[in-house]
């Protein structure tokens, strides 16, 4: 599995693509499956959000209705703050620009998770 | 102040709380839950200075907030402006649809980054947009196929290890089968049709610039061919559809995806 090295960065919806390929790819990678939707958003030209829905593995799930929500979400951020420099790679690497700070999020009930990076502005051409 | 703006700390709603903590890289959340009125939005007021002074990038989380009054409402426009100022940016997350309605009402929505949510019903969207596209060519008409519930386009995303992976533009992504022997058979990027059954299954997908179709019906679950027979329409489009089950499709007298005419072995 992998996402194609772009030879420069990538604006507009190619960028928004590519984002959403590479996150879908890293989430196939670490839990075994890809989520049901994903889309990536540019707020202000600063703040890129790739949104994923139908996340959970089957274990996971069966957490989730055990009402064990809360430890599944902190699995999920522990194994995403081990592995937050591959996903701020990533994106460097699409955007062309240094990722100032990035988090995830995750919810139940609707089953979702967000991811966001906050650039830097982009270089003056 | 309107009946429904009374603060009801008393309610049947989950107790106020908010709380945040750093996260993440050079970011921070912020967890609201219960009911967000005059008597709780200075609380929430007094973590969103504590958050933003911490991290660049703060997240709030309003998904297990069950009310939000006018007084919760000029928090969250006053915290985002600061924010702003002071070149932290803060996103709000979960918002119900009452309060995206109060945001767009006092015409402030343009001042908080909202993130929209997808679709909750994922392949069920994609079944009510029926035939989001057209039949491009003459003998062509993939509905008159009752198998196929839906029509639409899928961008070939540059997922590869295991068949085809398309991302339909509401954001759903499927799988589908495809020769994978030598790598992807459509390069990333490129757009294909996509034929889905009732319940939202790939029958198939077709590639028109290529010619490449691909018919993946009756393939038994779990079940990865890495080969597929020929099965040319004798009906008005004449595809010649790759199909991994293509003995079964002519046991069932399946038709052809594009056309409903009957297929025959190539």
């Amino acid at each position: 599995m992998s996402a194609p090295e772009p030879s420069k960065p990538l604006t507009g919806a190619a960028l928004l693509e590519a984002v959403t390929d590479a996150i879908v790819a890293l989430h196939l990678h670490h839990y075994g499956r890809a989520p049901a939707q994903a889309k990536t958003y540019l707020l202000q030209d600063e703040l890129l959000a790739c949104t994923l829905s139908g996340i959970y593995t089957q274990v996971e799930k069966t957490m989730i209705e055990l009402q064990r929500a809360d430890d599944v979400h902190a699995t999920r951020h522990a194994f995403r703050d081990a592995v937050k420099k591959t996903y701020i790679d990533v994106v460097q690497q699409l955007t062309g620009r240094t990722v100032r700070a990035s988090i995830s999020n995750y919810h139940v009930g609707p089953d979702l998770a967000v991811e966001l990076f906050l650039l830097e502005p982009a270089p003056a051409l | 102040m309107s009946p429904q703006n009374v603060p009801d700390g008393t309610g049947d709603g989950p107790p106020f709380e908010c709380h945040w903590r750093a996260e993440g890289a050079g970011a921070a959340s912020v967890q609201v839950s219960g009911e967000v009125d005059m008597l709780t939005a200075p609380q929430m007021n007094h973590v969103l200075r504590d958050a933003c002074a911490q991290a660049p990038l703060v997240v709030l989380d309003l998904s297990a907030v069950s009310f939000i009054d006018s007084s919760g409402l000029h928090v969250l426009v006053d915290a985002a402006g600061r924010a702003r100022e002071s070149g932290t940016r803060m996103v709000m997350i979960g918002a119900s649809r009452a309060l995206e309605a109060l945001l767009v009402l006092t015409g402030t929505q343009h001042l908080i980054n909202a993130l929209p949510s997808l679709s909750r019903h994922g392949v069920e969207s994609l079944l009510q947009e029926r035939a989001s596209i057209q039949a491009p060519e003459a003998g062509f008409d993939p509905l008159a196929n009752p198998v196929n519930a839906s029509v639409l386009a899928g961008r070939v995303m540059a997922i590869s290890d295991d068949r085809l992976w398309l991302h339909a533009p509401d954001g759903t992504i499927l799988r589908a089968w495809a020769p994978y022997a030598s790598g992807l058979p459509v390069p990333a990027g490129e757009w294909v049709e996509i034929y889905l059954d009732r319940e939202g299954a790939v029958n198939g997908w077709r590639h028109a610039a290529s010619g490449i179709s691909i018919n993946q019906r009756q393939l038994p679950p779990g079940a990865k061919p890495d080969t597929a027979a020929p099965l040319t329409c004798r009906g008005s489009c004449r595809v010649t559809w790759m199909a991994p089950a293509a003995l079964q499709l002519t046991e069932h007298d399946e038709r052809c995806l594009t056309c409903a005419g009957p297929l025959v072995r190539a």
